[in-house]
């Protein structure tokens, strides 16, 4: 039962963690679209970051929509390393076939 | 987006966070007709915009449920691999088969799970030594009556199977999940009612994962839009769990049943075309 008490604290923590990032990012990229509006379509991956350093609002939307989508990934993760570290194998297993179920949805 | 349409954005995506939050649904079976049918809003859009809601209201929810102990996440992590792949299999299948009949079909084995949850109490196995929670089986603290309850899950094959049909429905129809994983753990697997809306809702934001990065890679996330929905579901996400904190196990599974009529009604408007949408 201690052990599920760390196991909750952490998973909480990393989902509560990316919730305030991607809150505090996304709130930010609508404030500065407001002041300053512009064409309201995605910017591609790979012209992220440039835009990114040009403060373009939407490219810091963008940049809170991925830290939103990698939240629950990264709860995942957080996950996998408790199980790991209690030596639950069979848990470590699920939460990789997790993350293997995700790539091959990306994939196809 | 002019200020109006902003805030009834907000609000519809705050009042699904509220109500997928209690209930362990993403609230996409709310967004996407408000902001279609409701807002004028482009079908494509509303779809990209609803799967970064449902990661929202899962990430939101969860990270309350998951630090109050109410979440069982082994038997979430077990169970969401079956999700993922069925999204997989029905967001092909969906290509062959009939959507309007499918949809007819879930509705109404939706409608019968309602009956069924509606009229029966339910049941749970509990364990009988206190503290005793380990493996699947999991206990947590009623913030209602203060007790410990502690349950066992049984039944992990059929819960499996009804993992995959969750996610199946979810690729195909774009709709759901918790409303299938939510009465496939309370009323199969022994999970009390609340414990089954909380694990829904942790494993909701990992199903919606999966479509949400292939559309964000293909540029199909309107970012304002989704952006605006997101926070409108962050606040309701963040109210739902407080209001349902005190009510009764009993009373939450009639509440679910309800939302199951209406869910499924609006399933069958759709199918038959009298919505307009999808």
């Amino acid at each position: 039962m201690e052990q599920d008490r760390r196991l909750d604290r952490y998973v909480s923590g990393v989902l509560h963690a990316g919730m305030i990032l991607s809150i505090s990012v996304l709130a930010l990229g609508l404030l500065m679209f407001v002041l300053s509006p512009g064409a309201e379509t995605s910017i591609p991956l790979d012209r992220l970051p440039e835009e990114l350093m040009r403060l373009s609002p939407v490219a810091v939307i963008d940049l809170g929509i991925l830290l939103l989508i990698l939240t629950p990934l990264a709860r995942v993760l957080a996950a996998a390393a408790i199980f790991a570290a209690q030596r639950e194998l069979r848990f470590v297993l699920a939460s990789l076939a997790v993350l293997a179920a995700i790539a091959l949805a990306i994939v196809l | 987006m002019d200020l109006l349409l902003t805030v009834g954005v907000l609000l519809a995506a705050a009042f699904a966070g509220i109500i997928g939050s209690m209930f362990g649904l993403g609230g996409g079976i709310i967004i996407i007709p408000v902001l279609t049918l409701g807002l004028g809003i482009d079908m494509k859009d509303a779809i990209g915009a609803s799967l970064i809601g449902v990661i929202a209201s899962s990430t939101g929810a969860a990270s309350r449920y998951v630090s109050e102990g109410l979440v069982n996440i082994r038997l979430g992590m077990i169970l969401e691999p079956a999700t993922t792949l069925g999204s997989i299999v029905g967001a092909f299948l969906a290509i062959y088969l009939e959507q309007n009949v499918l949809a007819l079909v879930f509705a109404a084995v939706l409608v019968y799970s309602a009956f069924y949850m509606y009229r029966r109490p339910e049941v749970t196995v509990h364990t009988r030594r206190e503290g005793f929670c380990q493996y699947l089986d999991a206990c947590y603290v009623d913030q209602r009556t203060g007790d410990m309850v502690e349950y066992r899950v049984r039944n992990l094959r059929r819960g499996l199977l009804a993992s995959f049909a969750a996610g199946n429905m979810s690729g195909m129809l774009g709709v759901g999940g918790g409303i299938v994983k939510v009465p496939a753990m309370n009323v199969w697997m022994g999970v009390p009612m609340r414990a089954a809306t909380a694990t829904s809702n942790f494993m909701i934001g990992v199903t919606a994962v999966a479509g949400a990065a292939v559309l964000y890679v293909n540029g199909l996330i309107p970012p304002v839009l989704a952006a605006t929905v997101a926070l409108g579901v962050f606040a309701g996400a963040n109210i739902g769990p407080r209001l349902i904190r005190h009510t009764a196990g009993r009373t939450m599974r009639r509440y679910f049943a309800l939302v199951l009529i209406a869910i499924s009604a609006l399933m069958v408007l759709e199918a038959l075309g009298l919505t307009g949408g999808a």
